[in-house]
């Protein structure tokens, strides 16, 4: 699959909410490739701009969202690996970054698309702080109850001394 | 029982019971149930969410009993020093009776840290 | 008759799994399961938090320590992600030793499983025959990377140690043994009348499910699911290997419906596929180096001036291992995620554990290689808020008396 007809179909349905995309293409040999692809989205589209992607072919998440942390704002990472078709080595890695302000931070749950997302909308709730809305299950996925609210442990700058 | 650790300590522990090795040739036998054991295997450090967990299961082991801590996050934290998950080591929750560092220890020093513990067992017993 | 009354039932939490051991929660209708829970996080060690002080080199041995069992699989993912973001380029002669290490870890991971499903329904013969037929590659690893767990095989750019001469020669004893084995082994656990008769029909994970829940490795290929990194994706040598292809039920003409059998079936597969992996590869080990050349500090100098976001997967024994990795020009990555398989597959339980027995519970948990390895674990069964309590020897001795019953049936 190329990666320019998934980033022309979503830019055909959403227009101007693609922010920027790029791709980076690693050859070894034979035709064979390692694709991935990165799009920022705003949060807007986000949702719809999944449901997309899941109508392109197999949708899987690869990891738990990790993140990058600005002055005002929170970047949010879904790294997931399209499949279109069953040819070997055609599965590219799709990684949608979002833009969440820090004194706004929710996001709509994905898990109405990709029930699999479930744990790792836990964990982001837990670890980096963000509040996903309409999440089935919003209880704690790692850490119990002996971490107090409004701690997160990815976010904090020591781990040990500073959560004591 | 496991508190926190990779595994790597729980498979050595099954691997001394197995033929190869055959810990059970001495009379060291797995439980299913610590009320049936002796001595506590405790592998890897405690975490802050199963450290109640262990104190449960410590109490339901009838006396006389040992603690055997395997491996090396169990004796001293190990690689997870600066973890916040990390409620400390075997030793902060419960009276530790013989190390085995390692990580993980080979199954003849399991079957030895065994040993030890049986001397110490006899010991108390009389 | 139909009771109106369901129990609520807990396992756990004292149970291995990969970071974490589990505490289930189950209700139960009679000897139904009807719903089922998952409690995770009783071994969550911030490792991932961990990871942002520790310097990149440090973080491999760090991460080996996540599993025991995959201990290869995360070092790998890792060092995939930062190959990727750093741009590096690894030696064939090292591609092609990852491969082989990572697909004697796979023998001796599915061993391991096979043992540990067996005792599961009581059938504690072949456990101890496959535990003790795993000691085999056990040692063949000792030899090759100095430990029997934990290999510490692995450095950014390529490997640490080298296949020597004598080692290939102790590989290739290894197979050889494998092979003759194969076998046997595979007729014990995919004809033997019991063993059928116990996993068969149990725990059905139907493909759509497995596709929507991102059900991973054995599992979702055990329910017809065509997913497995190694071909999906390319890493290390296996996109040289023209004829790898994902197992599945079908190449011994059954069709996968998911169920405990289908699982066992694939991993058993891929046993043989593993040992026919390690031939090609060392029919065909290129010569040269087996890393960059540039030492540790070399190495983390160079990185720590770059920036820039990184994938590494890599398909462990279990499933996808997946990392993510950021750089900001430090000394240590700013943040690095780390997927096991367990984590995608943990949510497959929910529809498999669904109108089973509660006999049946262990061997279905078991099936999706949990790394049940250890046995301590407790249940409590809760009744009208009085509390007793069955330990799971109790709850495998359950387990056992059906595998009996099956077998008295069988002898008829």
């Amino acid at each position: 699959m190329k990666t320019e007809s998934i980033v022309t179909v979503l830019q055909n349905k959403l227009g101007s909410h693609i922010q920027a995309s790029r791709e980076k293409i690693t050859n070894y040999g034979n035709g064979i490739n390692r694709v991935t692809l990165w799009i920022s989205i705003d949060r807007e589209s986000f949702h719809s701009s999944i449901a997309i992607l899941k109508t392109m072919g197999r949708l899987h998440i690869s990891t738990p969202m990790p993140y990058k942390e600005y002055e005002d704002r929170i970047e949010l990472i879904y790294p997931f690996a399209l499949k279109e078709k069953d040819t070997k080595f055609s599965e590219i890695m799709v990684i949608i970054s979002v833009d969440i302000p820090k004194d706004d931070l929710k996001i709509r749950t994905i898990t109405d698309i990709v029930p699999g997302a479930l744990f790792m909308e836990r964990e982001t709730m837990e670890m980096i702080g963000v509040e996903i809305e309409d999440i089935p299950d919003p209880r704690r996925l790692f850490t119990g109850n002996y971490l107090p609210d409004g701690v997160y442990p990815l976010r904090t700058p020591k781990s040990k001394e500073s959560m004591q | 029982m496991n508190t926190g650790s990779c595994n790597a300590c729980d498979i050595e522990i099954l691997a001394t019971l197995m033929p190869r090795y055959d810990a059970e040739r001495f009379g060291i036998k797995l439980v299913g149930s610590p009320r049936h054991a002796d001595v506590l295997l405790v592998t890897g450090t405690v975490t802050e969410k199963i450290k109640d967990n262990i104190l449960q299961v410590y109490e339901q082991v009838p006396e006389p009993k040992l603690v055997i801590v395997i491996g090396g996050c169990g004796s001293t934290k190990g690689v997870f020093q600066e973890s916040y998950a990390m409620a400390g080591p075997v030793d902060a929750i419960l009276p530790v009776d013989v190390y085995i560092p390692g990580c993980p220890p080979r199954p003849e020093a399991i079957i030895y840290g065994i040993a030890k513990a049986w001397e110490k067992l006899e010991k108390l017993q009389k | 008759m139909k009771s109106d009354i369901t129990y609520p039932l807990n396992i756990g939490p004292v149970h291995p799994a990969f970071k974490e051991p589990i505490k289930f929660t189950f209700r139960i209708e009679g000897e139904k399961v009807v719903g089922a829970d998952i409690d995770f996080g009783y071994t969550h060690r911030a490792i991932e938090r961990i990871a942002q002080e520790r310097n990149y080199i440090q973080i491999i041995y760090l991460l080996e320590r996540v599993c025991g069992i995959c201990s290869f699989s995360h070092p790998m993912a890792y060092c995939l992600a930062i190959e990727d973001v750093a741009g590096i380029e690894v030696p064939p002669r090292a591609r092609y030793i990852r491969t082989i290490v990572g697909e004697l870890e796979r023998l001796h991971s599915h061993l391991l499983w096979t043992g540990v499903a067996a005792h599961e329904i009581g059938f504690d013969t072949l456990f101890m025959y496959t535990w003790n037929i795993r000691e085999k590659v056990l040692d063949c690893l000792e030899e090759l990377t100095g430990n029997r767990i934990n290999y510490a095989m692995l450095t950014i750019g390529g490997v640490r140690r080298d296949i020597t001469a004598d080692n290939a020669q102790t590989i290739h004893q290894v197979l050889e043994y494998y092979e003759e084995l194969y076998n046997r082994t595979s007729e014990i656990l995919l004809d033997d009348l019991t063993l059928r008769a116990r996993t068969e029909g149990v725990g059905i994970l139907t493909i759509e499910q497995a596709e929507r829940l991102c059900a991973v490795g054995p599992t979702a290929r055990g329910s017809g699911l065509m997913k497995d990194v190694r071909v999906d994706y390319p890493v290390n040598a296996y996109y040289e290997i023209l004829w790898l292809k994902p197992v599945s039920p079908r190449d011994i003409g059954k069709e996968p419906i998911g169920d405990v059998y289908d699982r066992m079936a694939v991993r058993v597969l891929e046993i043989q596929q593993a040992i026919k992996i390690i031939q090609f590869c060392m029919e065909n080990l290129p010569e040269g180096d087996i890393n960059t050349g540039s030492g540790a500090v070399k190495m983390i100098n160079a990185l720590k001036k770059l920036e820039g976001e990184g994938v590494g997967r890599y398909e462990a024994p279990r499933g996808e291992v997946c990392h993510y990795v950021i750089l900001d020009n430090q000394e240590h990555p700013v943040q690095i995620k780390v997927k096991a398989p367990t984590y995608s597959n943990g949510f497959t339980w929910a529809p498999m554990l669904t109108n089973i027995e509660i006999a049946d519970i262990p061997i279905v948990v078991a099936s999706i290689d949990p790394c049940v390895a250890c046995a301590d674990r407790m249940t409590y069964v809760q009744a009208d808020g009085s509390r007793t309590t069955i330990s799971w020897e109790e709850l495998r001795a359950k387990s056992i008396q059906k595998y009996k019953g099956v077998r008295r049936q069988w002898m008829k």
